[in-house]
This record gives structure tokens, sequence and C-alpha cells, in this order.
């Protein structure tokens, strides 16, 4: 390749970098929480639900046998059972649904009105009514409590932002990770020697350098996975769907969902037959080994031609699978998964999509590989960054003032510093605000502790006098969140190393014991730690005259 | 005294340019792609609308590159537009055939 070709790729890499990279880093660093986001952090955040035990499948029969004669016939077209976990919702949850709405009001002609139900919540252990909605079901999900687990998993989606600018950004954020990869793998191209080279004692330029280069090569297939689904992940919804329906759905983006993922309604042959839910419970749990049965979808329920839809995962299966049972005598039909069932090499590529970008489908030790190359990733823009910094700063003729570079490494430190600060502050926030407030939606409110220790933190670095130190300081206030989590955790739940094995909360002391142990070795670190000085007293300023990119 | 000057060169032309061509236009190609794609894939009904979707960001990518690699900018430009037509008229022609 031409060397000039070369120094191109180089520059747009580095433009790429310096634009995203304190994002990336934000969405990365993120992400690799996310990926226990759905289960262990839920654990730990909701002391209710750790150890839970099954819920007996004659119990959910008769619980949605009971509640089903409370409500009107029209609610029965469809029953959503959520079994209680850390999935989705933390309580037994059985929804009766009308898809067209209230039959009794007028409708436009060619539309029908929007789907309503009646939802009631059961505690997860007494079995208790706890809670009774009713109203459109968006209306009815929209009232389920939230906590830093959800809060912290819908950040990194679309950093609170909604759609579509929210999903938007993710997912242009991975379209730029996708260009940074491919520039990085043509300017680095001597790609086997920079495995096995890294110089962490030489000096900081070179650590750099070479920790940028093999983070990068040794994560290359894993960002290459995490930038293409995170893309995909971002734009389906705002871009790719409605673009994708503009000419085979005439631009019904619903129609277009509705062909890709509806279950197909039953003909009602009204001959009164019991749905036989408990069998059904019991035959989708014991599938496979390991395997997790979140949610139970009836369709003509109490009739003969009843259909019930079980939404698993786990087992051999990477990604979440339906297993369709006929309703009144529950025998298993087939298992697919929600794309697979369409046929193709697509529809088994979207399914995976969501498990490899979130590592979910190896229990906890892929769990934990992904995370530790989710940090990798975050380290990646972080370390280009700062080799882009150090060179500029010391090169003979740098291109901007010592004091635009200051600013920015205080942006970096603020921003990226920041973001540790803030996510690791949702444990104690979590616990505070359940226990020691009359707050119900703890992820609602979660998000002031979160921006505001951001903000806090940006402006902290941007005003110290030494950016530095700051960052050391950063460092020791992280090591101090890290090291909070068990004392919280024991302080709130009593849950802690001497009774984990009578109470089998092995999840949450898990968590209390590497949160620990990473502040701790955190603080060890920093206490080897030396500021140097500031960048201003470096470099000087230079007087450019043409602009460069 | 003497001052010395540094001169920095840039080592892209049209700068403003190609980024306008690397970032959005190659995103409105690759957007209207997708349906344009659907109209010829030769595959099962729901590859034909799942395999766009999933090329859009290697497609994305690969024009933003070629719009900074190009020697002349308009050659970015011309081949853009012209997978932006061409795509756009097979649509024009699916909706209304």
């Amino acid at each position: 390749m031409k060397i000039k070709t070369i120094k191109k790729l180089y520059t747009l890499h580095s433009w790429v970098g310096i634009i995203t990279g304190i994002l990336l880093f934000v969405i990365a660093f993120t992400g690799a929480m996310s990926v226990f986001g759905r289960g262990e952090l839920k654990l730990w955040a909701n002391p209710q639900l750790r150890a839970l035990p099954l819920i007996p499948s004659e119990r959910v029969e008769q619980l949605v046998l009971d509640y089903s004669e409370k409500v009107a016939l029209h609610y029965k077209e469809e029953v959503l059972i959520f079994l209680p976990g850390t999935s989705f919702l933390n309580n037994l949850t059985i929804v009766f649904e009308a898809h067209h709405g209230d039959p009794t009001l007028p409708q436009e002609a060619g539309k029908h009105n929007p789907a309503i139900g009646v939802m009631f919540e059961f505690d997860p252990i007494s079995h208790a009514l706890i809670n009774r909605r009713e109203g459109t079901i968006t209306e009815l999900f929209e009232h389920r409590e939230t906590d830093m687990a959800d809060f912290i998993v819908d950040f990194h989606a679309d950093l609170h932002l909604g759609r579509p600018i929210g999903l938007l950004t993710t997912g242009i954020l991975g379209l730029t990770m996708m260009l940074s990869i491919v520039t990085g793998i043509f300017i680095h191209r001597k790609i086997i020697r920079q495995i096995f080279t890294f110089r962490p004692r030489k000096n900081i330029s070179l650590l750099l350098s070479d920790g940028h280069k093999v983070i990068g090569v040794w994560g290359l297939l894993f960002n290459s996975v995490i930038a293409f689904t995170g893309a995909f992940l971002g734009l389906a919804v705002v871009v790719l769907l409605p673009a994708a329906a503009f000419v085979s759905f005439g631009g019904d983006q619903e129609k277009l969902v509705e062909t890709f993922t509806a279950m197909p309604e039953v003909v009602i042959l009204d001959v009164a037959q019991p749905t036989q839910i408990s069998k059904i419970i019991d035959n989708a749990r014991a599938l496979e080994s390991d395997i997790v049965l979140s949610s139970l979808t009836i369709q003509g329920y109490g009739d003969k031609s009843a259909m019930v839809y079980a939404g698993i995962s786990g087992g051999d299966s990477m990604a979440g699978q339906t297993a369709v049972y006929q309703g009144n005598d529950g025998v298993l039909l087939k298992t697919y998964g929600n794309f697979g069932r369409l046929g193709g090499f697509s529809g088994q590529v979207l399914d995976l999509m969501f498990s490899l970008h979130f590592g979910n489908f190896g229990g906890i030790f892929v769990k934990v590989i992904w995370a530790f190359l989710g940090l990798g990733t975050a380290l990646l823009p972080l370390t280009g960054l700062m080799l882009w910094m150090e060179r500029g700063v010391n090169a003979a003729n740098p291109k901007y003032s010592a004091k635009t570079y200051q600013r920015f490494n205080r942006l970096i430190v603020g921003g990226c510093g920041g973001i540790v600060v803030a996510t690791l502050a949702l444990f104690p926030s979590q616990m505070i605000f359940k226990y020691l407030t009359a707050v119900s939606d703890v992820g609602a409110v979660i998000g002031w502790v979160f921006f505001g220790s951001w903000l806090a933190t940006i402006l902290w670095a941007m005003v110290s006098p030494c950016e530095k130190k700051t960052a050391k300081h950063i460092g020791y206030l992280t090591a101090a969140l890290l090291i909070s989590i068990m004392p919280t955790n024991i302080f709130f739940s009593a849950s802690h190393l001497f009774n984990v094995f009578s109470n089998g909360h092995y999840v949450s002391v898990g968590i209390d014991v590497i949160a620990l142990l990473s502040g701790s070795y955190l603080i060890v670190k920093l206490k080897g730690y030396v500021p140097k000085q500031p960048v201003n007293e470096v470099a000087t300023p230079l007087n450019d005259t043409t602009e460069a990119i | 005294m003497t001052t010395t000057t540094h001169t920095r060169v840039s080592v892209f032309n049209a700068i403003t340019s190609r980024n306008f061509a690397g970032i959005l236009m190659a995103f409105v190609t690759s957007t209207i792609m997708i349906p344009g794609m659907t109209t010829y894939l030769p595959l099962s009904a729901s590859d034909q609308i799942a395999v766009p979707i999933l090329l859009f960001p290697f497609i994305w990518t690969g024009l933003c590159i070629y719009s900074y690699l190009a020697t002349k900018v308009w050659h970015a430009w011309t081949l853009m537009a012209a997978l932006t037509l061409v795509h756009a008229a097979l649509c024009y022609v699916a909706l209304t055939s």
C-alpha cells in the first residue's frame, strides 16, 4: 500500500479517535458494566430477588384461573405471564390483554384502538396480590419498578436521550468504531509482531503506543463484533427498519416488525378446555439443563385452540428461544429463535445480535470474558487519545497550543474518570434510595446522582490546578467507592462472607469481594504513582500557517 | 532576529467536501441502498429485507473510507450519487409498478 494512502488512513484514524474517543470510552465502560446488568447487578440491587425460590407451576396456573374470572371477556384475547427474576420484572406478573382495545368504544375506519390490558402483580414469595393496574399496554409497562441495573443498561443503549437521538448517537458511534478498526488494521499492518510487543517500563510514550496496539490487536475480533452489533442495535429501530419497510411494506414499519416477530393469531373454536399452564411450565423448565423460563404468552386461553409460547434462554442455544406448546394438552410443538423461524441465514444472524453484544449466552464465565474485553475496548480510545496528546505536546512543531492540549487533557480526565465515579456511585445510591427513602422506582431518580457526580467530576478536572493530581484523586475516589460496596451491602441486606453459604447470596457477595479487591489494588497502584508536571509547562505555543487536518 | 514559520500541509485536499461526502452523503447513500437492494437481491423474502440491513454498517464504512482515499473528491461524490440515484429509481419503480 502506498505511503500516502497509509498517511491518509492514519490521519482519518486519529481524527475519528479524537472526536469520538471520550464518548466511546463512556459507552464501552458502561457496556462492560451492562454485561452484568440483567443478572448479577439486578441481584445486588434487589436483595429480595437473591436465592428466590421457583414459583410452583400449579400456583401460577391457579392464579391465572382465579384472576381471569375478575376481568371482562375481551381481556382474555391474550394472557402474558412474567415469572419473577432478573431479566425483566421483579414480581410475578399476569397481564390480560385486549389486542384491539375496548370493543365498546368507537373505532376509526381501517384502524383499531390501541391494545389495553389489566395487570396483576404478585409478591414472588408469598404470591399475594400487591398491585393491580389497567390501561394501554405501553402505560402498564411504563410504571414498572426499575433500578441501577436498568439505569446503566439503558444508559449504554441510548445515553438516556431516548429515541431517536440516543439510539442514533450510539448507532453512529458503532459505525465510527468500525471505521477506526478498519483504518487501524491498515495502519498497523505488522500485526503479528505487535501482538507480543509491550514495553511498559521504557517511557510513557512507548507504554501508550504498545498498549494501544496490543489491546487493539488482541481484542480485534471482539471489538469488530461489538462495533457491528452496536451499530446495528442502535440504528435498527430509527434508520434500518424504516428504510427496509419503505418498499416491501409501503413504509409501514409496524407491519414489517409484526411480520418478523408476531405470533400467528389462533382461530378460536369456542370449545372450552383448560389450558395446561402447569404442565407447560414444568416441561419448559426441564427442556435443557440451565434453562431459564422468563415468560409465557397464551392465545385463546381456556379454549381448545389455545397456543402457548414460552420465552426461554440458556441451555445449548446462544440466543433466546420460543418454545411453542398446544395449550389444551401441553404438548411441545416446536422450538425456534425469534428470527430464526423465518428461515434463511439472516434470521440466525439477527438472533445472535443481542447475545453477541452482551455476552449473555454462556453463563458467568462468558460474561467475565466479555466484561474484560469490554474494558479493553474502553482503554483503546483512552490510550489513543493520550498517545495523540503525548506526541502533540512533545512534537518539535506542535499543532496546537499547550493550553489547548491541557484543556483537552482535563476533559479526558473529567469525562472518562467521571463516568467511572458516576457508575460506581450508583451502588450506594441504589441502597440508600431503596431502603432510606419512600422512592419506589429507584431507576427514575438515580440519574440525578449519576449525572450529578459525572458533571461534578468534569468541573473538578477543568478547574483544578493540576489535572494529573486530579486524575490521582479521582483514582482514590474510585477506589473508595469500590471498597464501599461491600459494607453497603452488609448494612442494607445483611449478606456477607460469613453467611453466604447459608443464604445462598453468592452473586452479590461475589460482587462485593471483587469490588473490595479491585479497590484495594487500585490504592496500592496509586500510591506508587507520582504525577508529573502539567502539559502547559512542557510544550510551547507555535505559529501555524496552514490548517492541517 | 529571524522568525521561523512552520508550514503544515494537509494530507487531504478539499477537506470540507470530503467530510460532507464521508459522513453525510455516505450515510444517505447507505440508507437509500437498503430499500433499493430489497428490490433485486435474489434471496428469500426474509433475507431480502434482512441482508441489506446487515450490510448497512459495512457499506457506510466502505463509502466513508473511499471518500477520504479517493484521489479526487468528485470521484467519491459521483459514485455515491450514482448509487443513490439508481437505488432511489429502483424503489420508485417497485412502488409504482
